[in-house]
């Protein structure tokens, strides 16, 4: 049934009535141009440079030296290399998989009339209007062990003494990923809100009266209208999650150890606080190379979904 | 809660009208205890931060003598972030550059996603795509080349830089983000503007335009707050703290003043303001716009 909408959807006239020196054509390159001018200085200019600087050794002072594929080589074999390609990829799917089932089960709850709704409702946006750089000094402070409520809770409790949440190399990244849960879920509540309120109400009637129950007329109706939304948000959040830098720069800086390190974090430190901008530029390679190719297999996996017209 | 118990005594002789409505009612106290307890757990964050920032204070002492604290409570805190630290520098920056980058990418961006999103010419689905591919950009495989580039033009260090470099990551954003509320539009609008003898440029500028002010507040506002987040850019094109923006400056107090917790939540929530201000005041624009922008794109 979702393709039926789907094919209203990406009705387009045909190929030949359409041509790039149409009077349309002209106009379309021509508002365009300005947009690709800008891109293509700020963000494709220095991305091909980027992917040059990486055969070369460059310390960021001095003239660059060819190395070819050398720190490619090297890469491929440097065990630290893959422990912080592992924590970003756990870091990116596993943190977005729990946004969306939060967000969708606070969607739920705040999908039916009641009173206070618009008050919950902007209350629990609230994370997402709080800065990167608040949210990481705040669950700093979460997890301080000290003054820190979660392991004061613990104590009052008798549960603990008290929990090195980013201080061991055990927790950090997971008790990171936390707060960035916490930051995001809002926006997955947020659309499958919007997504819910256009389901026509008609449909969950005739439901009923064929006798299905609220689980069923949930499974059958509420997720496969909420998936083309849903599938569009995990694709950006988890490239938003894959580029984020704050977060764990902030609170624990990658550590202890590289126990939380990420790609963006490390690809940093090793450009402007080792001098070694040629390497740090074959892992954002290696990186572009990952995200690149996720981005794009998603995107033909699920293309009519993310109507990509 | 209490109502909660007592209804399940009588569910078991279920029949009267009386017994239905104590478990509707039953039903809703449960359904609104469940719903406002998550709630309180989503905010404590928050709420910690307000409290530690007029009063450095234990979780524990805190439950065992709430009054103390609020006996004691005070914007010194506050006072330190914003008389005695780099903080107001910071601020002003953060303005000058989120601010510039978001009417520098609204510009561009407003012709740029109407031509993606309503005409109909080769190469559009090409171009729509690319701005997707342009958010698969790993933002610091774009920062270190363009600290080369900015370096040898003169550019590190600068404001106007760090503007410019900004619309690496608004422009797609925004584009993909007005782009749906274009393709929403009727087809005859400018086409009734265009008879009348204006031509497309004119017809977009005069009927488009004044149109879609509400979708282009919308994406500027969500645009602004990709530049007020911003951190990486800012980290590597920017050496001095005076000319620092508030996330980068706001990180080095984590080395600096790891134990005057007061500061760093009055700080946190200094830096947090703008946004709430603005998210407060224009909330039902942006969910409204969200929905649209999610939905339909």
């Amino acid at each position: 049934m979702s393709t039926k909408i789907q094919d209203i959807r990406n009705f387009e006239i045909p190929r030949e009535y359409y041509h790039w020196l149409s009077k349309e054509g002209v106009w379309g390159w021509l508002f365009l141009l300005p947009s690709l001018l800008a891109l293509g200085t700020v963000s494709v200019y220095p991305l091909l440079r980027g992917v040059y600087l990486s055969f070369f050794e460059y310390d960021g002072i001095g003239d660059p030296e060819w190395v070819g594929l050398d720190h490619y080589a090297y890469i491929f074999g440097w065990t630290e290399f893959w422990i912080v390609m592992r924590n970003t990829l756990v870091w990116a799917f596993a943190s977005v998989v729990v946004m969306a089932l939060v967000g969708l089960g606070f969607a739920i709850l705040l999908n039916r009339d009641f009173r206070g709704r618009s008050v919950a409702t902007t209350l629990l946006l609230l994370p997402w209007a709080i800065p990167f750089i608040s949210i990481a000094l705040n669950w700093r402070l979460m997890y301080s062990f000290e003054l820190g409520p979660l392991n004061g809770f613990l104590r009052l409790a008798g549960i603990s003494e008290g929990l090195p949440w980013i201080s061991s190399s055990r927790y950090a990244l997971f008790s990171i990923m936390i707060a960035w849960v916490w930051r995001n879920f809002p926006f997955f509540m947020l659309t499958f809100l919007a997504g819910m309120k256009g389901i026509p109400s008609d449909l969950y009637e005739a439901a009923h009266v064929d006798g299905s129950s609220r689980l069923d007329s949930f499974r059958h109706i509420t997720l496969p209208f909420l998936q083309p939304i849903a599938i569009v948000m995990t694709l950006l959040m988890s490239l938003w999650s894959l580029n984020h830098f704050t977060l764990i720069y902030v609170m624990t800086g990658g550590g202890p150890g590289n126990s939380s390190m990420v790609l963006p974090v490390y690809i940093y430190e090793r450009a402007f606080h080792l001098g070694e901008m040629g390497l740090a530029s074959a892992i954002a390679v290696v990186m572009l190379l990952v995200m690149l190719s996720y981005g794009l297999i998603y995107l033909r996996l699920y293309r009519d979904d993310v109507g990509g017209k | 809660m209490a109502t909660d118990t007592q209804t399940t005594p009588n569910e078991e002789s279920n029949t009267s009208v009386l017994s239905d409505r104590q478990r509707e009612r039953a039903k809703r106290v449960g359904f609104h205890g469940l719903l406002w307890s998550l709630i309180a757990i989503v905010l404590s964050p928050v709420l910690w931060m307000f409290v530690v920032s007029v009063n450095q204070i234990g979780f524990e002492a805190f439950i065992g003598d709430p009054v103390g604290w609020a006996a004691n409570a005070d914007l010194s805190g506050y006072y330190e972030v914003w008389t005695e630290s780099d903080f107001p520098y910071w601020f002003r920056n953060s303005l000058i550059v989120s601010v510039g980058a978001t009417v520098l990418s609204i510009i561009v961006c407003t012709f740029g996603a109407y031509s993606i999103g309503r005409l109909r010419f080769r190469g559009r689905k090409a171009m729509a795509t690319f701005l997707l591919v342009t958010q698969m950009f790993p933002l610091i495989l774009i920062a270190i080349p363009l600290f080369i580039v900015f370096r040898d033009l003169g550019l590190v260090n600068t404001l106007t830089g760090l503007m410019i470099a900004y619309v690496a990551f608004t422009l797609p954003f925004a584009i993909w983000m007005l782009r749906g509320f274009y393709e929403n539009l009727p087809e005859s609008l400018e086409e009734a503007a265009m008879i009348d003898g204006s031509t497309r440029f004119g017809a977009v500028l005069r009927v488009i335009l004044p149109l879609s002010a509400p979708a282009i507040a919308t994406t500027a506002i969500f645009t602004w707050v990709l530049a007020w987040n911003e951190f990486v850019f800012a980290l590597v094109l920017i050496n001095d703290s005076e000319r620092q923006t508030l996330p980068p400056g706001m990180s080095e107090w984590v080395g600096q003043f790891a134990l005057n917790w007061d500061m760093l939540m009055a700080g946190a929530i200094s830096a947090t303001i703008p946004l709430l201000v603005v998210f407060f005041l224009l909330q039902s624009y942006i969910v409204k716009g969200l929905a649209e922008g999610a939905v339909k794109s």
